[in-house]
């Protein structure tokens, strides 16, 4: 076994089977063939769920003060991008991608495949999901071969991480009333000054996809466009903001004259609400499609703890969130095996943010006067959840938000 | 577990609903369910016997197609959306799975052939007058009684909510020997019998009460050995309702999505206001996760027996009130139109609200769900 925070094998056995992972033939093996080499090396790679060393759920960082938060940041990012590295050597990272942006060239289901393996075992890559998801989806519908190139393989080899700049605290919902703006620069290049806000992290992450206003505000949506922003520069100013728990997950972030070379436009000049569209696509898809907190279990541990088996209206409650937990993912599940869903990933979405909500008001009521204090062990965990699931709510998209996709884009009602 | 669809299933999929427009239009279905009878034989015939639709599910040797659950799943699926008016819960899925779950080869070779190729109707004689439920662990509210006689069996009592009761020609009766539940197989028209046939909410699918006064009967299997297998037979029962609820559910959203786009009010179609937008979108949100039970308690039906338990609790837990939701809010989006006799909404809220009560209701199911998920080790 690997210690995935350092990401040192421990044993030379373990070296062995990063080496043996596949090789260049995997590419044209059939699905069987691959997703059992691809089981065989989580097998002997990963940690179990569930084990001491499982951190499927690193990516869901807060702190209770900033300086908290950002060394638990810097860990979770210390932790994924030695993941991430091991993936890579093991010929399993951006399997479809084409091999100038250091991927392999594969079906895109050897991917799907990979990624099916990875929801089975007590890892995670979720605290790269904007640079492993988002950002590829948008460099592949919109950007070019050159970009592509420059951006990815720093990326799949867990160099960099990403974020997003996208809300502003006049632009929640309607993303069309961005005002930071963008200037081109003599010689080449954009100045870009403005507020951003709700970015989670910011602080760890070298690069973010951006939207910023290159037209006038009049033209609304046709006057954005978006850009590829170094982070780590002078101009661009991270600060955590405190939210609802007491803890700090999100950021503001400033941006005081931060320069964006030439290559950092993706799309056209103007073309940036489509680019959006594509990005918010894949981060719904993203959220959605993660694997499940596994609150349902934690709750059938607190159930036992408290031995309340026999309990009818704690078993309701039980079950209530089994149902919600299985369906969700064998809803993703269908999605994963070609299933026609309307509208998947606001579907996808919606049921987990519903999921963690109802979760945590659950644990709440089956706790008891334990859930009024947070010196409890059992309660502590619960009340960090409830208190974080209104955020699932607004992020990536409001419930509410979700909800007009679904009918207008899904079902077709008039918008 | 796989829940990828495969070609042949797709094309199974799109026969049964292009029969089912043909054969099982709403006039139809308003013809059938004022009928005493409840459905219409030719087209059974047709069903059963040309497209082979009711042996999907049974082994070659009986006459079936050697298929499993995941086939019969769609078919009922499709079924329910059209609301179709024919004894495939009672005959195929009910009767069906009770024979080959007790697996008495001779009786099997005796009726199922019968059953596969439509020339034979059975029903599941199972809950009685007092029953709240159809739960084979409520052994002791099983009144009737088999006893032996130099002529074989003879049942006495009374069995009541028997699906297609009236008309089956082959009645599977649980009932109780010395040695604890049995089945026994009996001629519906055999003297001793009396069938009453019940007015039910749901006029789609008729119930009988049927009274056995020294009936004769052929037991099914051993004497007092019943049990495990109905109770099988129970979670069977309860995932293929489950697709028939996912298949009318779909159904009524439909009709909800079309309506709510032409009606205008206020001079804009009300599929544009925001409240008639979220509700339609929690509705689909509802029937998609159902049809994801659904198709895993198929899965587990077909593949994975060890699993059913949970899988059909799964199923059983949330398609029934999902279905029951999505019929209601049917008829709320078409208003006043949806309150009429005229409008086929009420056909699916008398079905939604009819099925969740037959094979246990969702908060029992949920009940059941929950002591599963408690009980397995951490």
């Amino acid at each position: 076994m690997s210690n995935p925070s350092t990401g040192t094998p421990d044993a030379p056995a373990a070296a062995a089977a990063v080496a043996a992972a596949v090789g260049p033939e995997a590419v044209s093996e059939d699905r069987a063939t691959f997703a059992a080499r691809v089981r065989a090396w989580f097998e002997a790679n990963a940690p179990r769920r569930g084990s001491a060393e499982d951190f499927s759920a690193i990516h869901v960082v807060s702190g209770s003060t900033p300086e908290e938060f950002n060394r638990r940041e810097e860990h979770a990012i210390e932790v994924t991008r030695a993941w991430q590295r091991r993936l890579y050597e093991a010929g399993l990272a951006g399997r479809s991608w084409p091999t100038e942006c250091g991927g392999h060239g594969a079906p895109a289901w050897q991917d799907e495949v990979v990624i099916a393996e990875q929801a089975r075992f007590g890892v995670s890559t979720k605290m790269f999901a904007v640079g492993l998801e988002m950002t590829p989806a948008v460099l592949f519908a919109h950007g070019t071969a050159e970009q592509r190139a420059h951006y990815l393989p720093a990326i799949v080899r867990g160099e960099q991480t990403w974020c997003q700049l996208l809300s502003e605290p006049g632009a929640g919902s309607d993303l069309a009333s961005v005002q930071t703006r963008a200037t081109p620069v003599e010689g080449g290049g954009w100045s870009v000054s403005g507020q951003k806000v709700w970015t989670s992290n910011a602080g760890g992450a070298e690069y973010a996809l951006l939207i910023a206003r290159t037209g006038t505000r009049e033209e609304g949506r046709k006057g954005l466009s978006c850009f590829a922003i170094q982070v780590s520069q002078p101009g661009v100013d991270v600060r955590p903001l405190r939210q609802m728990s007491g803890g700090y997950h999100f950021n503001e972030v400033f941006l005081d004259d931060a320069f964006v070379p030439e290559i950092g436009l993706i799309g056209g000049l103007g073309d940036g609400w489509a680019v959006l569209r594509t990005m918010l696509a894949s981060e719904r898809a993203a959220i959605g499609g993660g694997t499940s907190a596994r609150s349902s279990t934690q709750l059938v541990a607190l159930v036992r703890e408290l031995e309340l088996e026999q309990d009818a209206g704690v078993r309701e409650l039980v079950a209530e969130a089994v149902i919600r937990e299985r369906t969700l993912d064998l809803t993703r599940a269908r999605i994963a095996a070609g299933h026609t869903i309307a509208a998947a990933g606001s579907v996808t979405k919606l049921l987990y943010s519903e999921h963690a909500r109802l979760s945590a008001d659950a644990a709440m009521t089956i706790l008891g006067l334990a859930g009024t204090v947070l010196d409890d062990p059992r309660s502590a965990p619960w009340i960090e959840r409830l208190l974080f699931a209104p955020g699932l709510r607004l992020g990536g998209g409001t419930d509410e938000i979700q909800r007009n996709a679904i009918a207008e884009r899904g079902l077709g009602l008039p918008r | 577990m796989n829940l990828a669809f495969t070609d042949e299933q797709n094309e199974l999929r799109r026969t049964v609903r292009d029969f089912l427009d043909e054969t099982s239009p709403e006039t139809e279905v308003r013809r059938l369910m004022a009928t005493t009878e409840g459905y219409d034989q030719s087209v059974w015939r047709q069903f059963a016997g040309e497209l082979g639709l009711a042996g999907l599910a049974v082994p070659e040797e009986y006459g079936g197609a050697g298929y499993g659950f995941v086939e019969l799943g769609i078919v009922l699926e499709e079924a329910g959306r059209a609301l179709l008016c024919a004894p495939l819960l009672s005959s195929v899925v009910l009767a069906g799975s009770t024979l080959l779950g007790i697996g008495d080869k001779a009786a099997n070779a005796d009726y199922l052939p019968g059953i596969t190729d439509g020339s034979t109707t059975a029903a599941l004689a199972l809950a009685e007058p007092a029953a709240r439920g159809a739960d084979p662990d409520a052994v002791d509210a099983v009144r009737v009684t088999a006893a032996p006689t130099a002529q074989g069996w003879v049942l006495t009592g009374t069995k009541s909510y028997v699906i297609d009761g009236h008309t089956a020609d082959l009645l599977l009766v649980v009932a109780r020997t010395g040695a604890g539940l049995g089945v026994f197989a009996v001629d519906g028209t055999a003297p001793g019998v009396t069938r009453t046939p019940q007015e039910t909410l749901d006029q789609t699918r008729k119930q009988a009460t049927i009274t056995f006064a020294s009936a004769s009967a052929r037991l099914v299997g051993e004497e007092g050995e019943a049990l495990p297998a109905l109770r099988r037979v129970l979670d069977l029962a309860t995932v293929a309702l489950a697709a028939e609820q996912v298949g009318g559910a779909s159904r009524a959203l439909e009709q909800a999505v079309e309506y709510a786009k032409i009606r205008v009010q206020f001079g804009r179609p009300i599929g544009a206001f925001q409240s008639i937008k979220h509700k339609l979108a929690d509705l689909h949100l509802g029937v998609e996760t159902a049809r994801s039970a659904a198709y895993h308690g198929l899965w587990a039906a077909a593949e994975s027996p060890d699993e059913l338990p949970e899988a059909a609790s799964l199923a059983g837990g949330c398609c029934g009130d999902m279905f029951v939701t999505t019929a209601a809010e049917n008829v709320q989006v078409h208003g006043g139109i949806g309150f009429t006799w005229e409008h086929p909404a009420h056909l699916y809220v008398k079905r939604a609200h009819s099925s969740r009560l037959l094979f246990g209701t969702p908060a029992e199911h949920r009940q059941r769900l929950a002591g599963l998920v408690l009980a397995a080790p951490a």
